[in-house]
């Protein structure tokens, strides 16, 4: 099964390559938001606290 | 600065003594590696599972004295400098591979560099005293109990008092050397995390080129998870290492029973006592007996080699237990369970065993045992918890998630047998890490075997050409690079990197860490100060019995008490019956605690039995009034 998948990819030029940057990007981004939720208090006391402060 | 470059000196020697000894067993095995990297992994297995054996006998004996410290540290050196030449050896060698893999791509050498600059990261963070949750709490608390006593003994207040204890002993070393809790942190936090990417590389080695290996090693090393540990005292990165070994000797044994023209029992053996030694380090080892014990089995009934199936069994079996044996037969003795307090509930019930108020099994189930459940965990574990109303600690990024898929779609796994074999060892182990522990560092020889698996992905891609592949490489070192920030912020948060600057000295970091930056249910520079000034052997209870490892008296906890739960007590003259019997002299409260409704903090208990001696901004301290006592 995982060969015919391969050489389903490798029958159309491109298409492996073009999932495999999709894959990537999509990872890449859901990392970031995860990490953001996680560290939004985190960022809200570390930047937007002093800032706050700073422009008051 | 002179007690940072002192632990720092410390630290290395102690690792060239664990080379030493390692070294002098590994030529008496007889055996012959693949690798230098293999044959260095090897040796500073034995080294560690020598040295920490031997601490755990002279702890038996009550010879815990730094004498005794020093003398394991000067036997160690000696055989490193008896075997000077292959030391120098090994040095070249590493250092040739460091050049020939630097000699690549560029996407290679940011990867490579990355990985540097972590190690180096974690050397920051370990000279600060340690602040990590379990390691003041648990893990060098009990080392420094056998290092005041001279002995090996189970500390009753302590949680991991009774749990096996290999890498402590190994802190308890570097206590008895140097009364620095930093030395400790750094032997084993930072020193075994190098020896897991040691035993990853040499795990890759077995089947690949030295590109791969580093690859695959930088993998496991810039994990999340691998930063927060190297920078605590915890067991897992020596047990990890220990897991790395076995998967590797297992491995070798599979290759070379294949072929049958070599002798593989010793592989064998080897991965068994490897994983004895992991067992010694941490319990849930016992998931890694169990499931390479199945392997074997199957892989021999598959072949219908029966008697071939009895002496494989009784080699790896054999080898684990001996090697597993010292603390499981010590709570084997003294509380009829040797896996206390796991299984304590049914072994009370069948032998009288001791009991405990908390057992290690179903403590990191938050994800709910479904499919769904399973891929949550798994999903969560590489990007990021975000659910805050739990805690599954630091996570191992998403370099797995990101790299495997790849290399399935690209067919880069092709015709590597061992490929697939250690993707299916670790999606077994996977399904028991989310039924018995989700938090992520449970999953260690999971991600021990899929750092190889995306070190061969990442090789891969640093070879094609095309702008694809240019963008995929320029994202898994973003992906590594936002690794990198998680442990960038906790050094900022912490502020650890002031004292490896001589910003500020470590007691100025730790007055600074408990006044501003530790949440309020810890105590503040103060009231360890007033709690330092009880009588050494005073017993202090508190619902939060936070940061131990910096007040002398004995913190008991709400939760564990002596053995036996005392926040869960209704009735006051039974709690107050039960704290005399346990000589527990005082009660710590702290005056921000939302969740308190704990007996021993409220008002009117404290007013009928203690009287109030130290009322400060974070805390207050009350002394018991006893018969003969006020």
């Amino acid at each position: 099964m995982h060969s015919k998948l391969i050489d389903a990819v490798r029958s159309k030029p491109g298409l492996g390559h073009t999932l495999m940057v999709l894959w990537a990007v999509f990872i890449l981004v859901n990392y970031v938001i995860h990490q953001a939720i996680i560290n939004w208090r985190s960022l809200q006391i570390v930047i937007f606290e002093p800032l706050g402060a700073f422009l008051r | 600065m002179i007690d940072l470059l002192v632990d720092i000196l410390l630290a290395g020697l102690m690792m060239a003594a664990l080379y030493g000894v390692g070294r002098a067993v590994y030529r008496l095995t007889g055996i012959t590696a693949w690798s230098h990297s293999a044959e260095l992994a090897c040796a500073f297995g034995f080294g560690l599972g020598t040295m920490a054996t031997l601490l755990f006998l002279l702890g038996v004996l009550g010879l815990l004295y730094p004498a005794a410290g020093w003398i394991l540290l000067g036997i160690g050196l000696i055989l490193a400098g008896v075997q000077f030449q292959t030391l120098k050896s090994d040095i070249t060698s590493l250092w040739q591979t460091v050049r020939t893999v630097f000699a690549g791509s560029w996407f290679v050498k940011i990867v490579i560099g990355l990985g540097l600059f972590f190690v180096l990261m974690n050397l920051i963070g370990d000279l600060a005293p340690p602040v990590e949750g379990d390691t003041v709490q648990q893990y060098l608390i009990v080392p420094r109990c056998w290092v005041d006593q001279h002995r090996y003994m189970q500390p009753e207040h302590i949680w991991a008092g009774t749990l096996p204890g290999n890498m402590m002993m190994i802190s308890a070393w570097a206590m008895l050397l140097r009364r620095s809790f930093s030395l400790a942190t750094l032997i084993t936090g930072l020193g075994m995390s190098l020896l897991l990417a040691l035993g990853v590389y040499a795990l890759a080695r077995l089947y690949f080129e030295p590109k791969i290996a580093a690859f695959a090693a930088v993998i496991i090393y810039t994990m999340p998870d691998a930063v927060y540990l190297a920078q605590s005292a915890k067991v897992d990165m020596g047990w990890a290492f220990f897991e790395a070994l076995a998967l590797t000797a297992f491995f070798r044994w599979m290759e070379l029973d294949r072929q049958e023209d070599t002798q593989p029992d010793r592989w064998l053996l080897l991965a068994g006592i490897f994983l004895g030694l992991a067992a010694g380090s941490k319990n849930q080892t016992w998931i890694s007996v169990a499931l390479l014990g199945g392997w074997l089995v199957l892989r021999k009934a598959a072949a219908k080699d029966w008697r071939g199936l009895l002496r494989a069994g009784l080699i790896f079996g054999l080898g684990t237990i001996a090697a597993a044996l010292p603390y499981y037969l010590y709570n084997g003795i003294v509380h009829y369970n040797p896996f206390y307090p796991v299984f304590a509930g049914p072994t009370v019930q069948w032998f009288g065993a001791t009991p405990s108020p908390r057992s290690e099994l179903g403590t990191e189930i938050f994800y709910p045992w479904s499919v769904g459940g399973y891929f949550a965990n798994l999903w969560n574990a590489s990007l990021g918890h975000t659910n805050p109303s739990f805690y599954l600690g630091f996570i191992a990024g998403p370099v797995f998630l990101l790299a495997i898929p790849i290399g399935l779609l690209m067919g880069t796994f092709r015709g590597k047998r061992e490929i697939w074999r250690m993707l299916g060892y670790a999606f077994v182990f996977s399904i028991a890490w989310f039924l018995v522990k989700q938090a992520a560092r449970h999953y260690m020889p999971g991600w021990i075997l899929l750092s190889v698996a995306s070190g061969v992905v990442f090789a891969w891609l640093s070879d094609q050409r095309g702008w694809q592949t240019w963008i995929t490489r320029l994202i898994a070192v973003l992906v590594l690079l936002v690794n990198l920030s998680q442990g960038l912020g906790m050094l900022y948060w912490n502020g650890a990197w002031r004292v490896a600057f001589s910003m500020e000295s470590r007691d100025q970091y730790l007055e600074r860490f408990f006044d501003e930056v530790a949440y309020r249910v810890f105590p503040d520079w103060e009231t360890i100060g007033v709690l330092n000034d009880l009588p050494p052997s005073a017993k202090v209870l508190a619902e939060h019995a936070s940061y131990p490892l910096y007040i002398e008296p004995d913190l008991v906890s709400g939760q564990w008490g002596m053995r036996e739960r005392l926040d869960t007590i209704t009735d006051g003259k039974t709690l107050i019956e039960l704290l005399e019997a346990q000589d527990i002299d005082y009660i710590l409260v702290y005056n921000v605690d939302p969740d308190d409704n704990v007996l021993f903090t409220e008002p009117e208990f404290l007013s009928t039995y203690a009287r109030l001696i130290y009322d400060g901004p974070r805390a207050r301290l009350y002394q018991l009034m006893w018969t003969g006592r006020e």
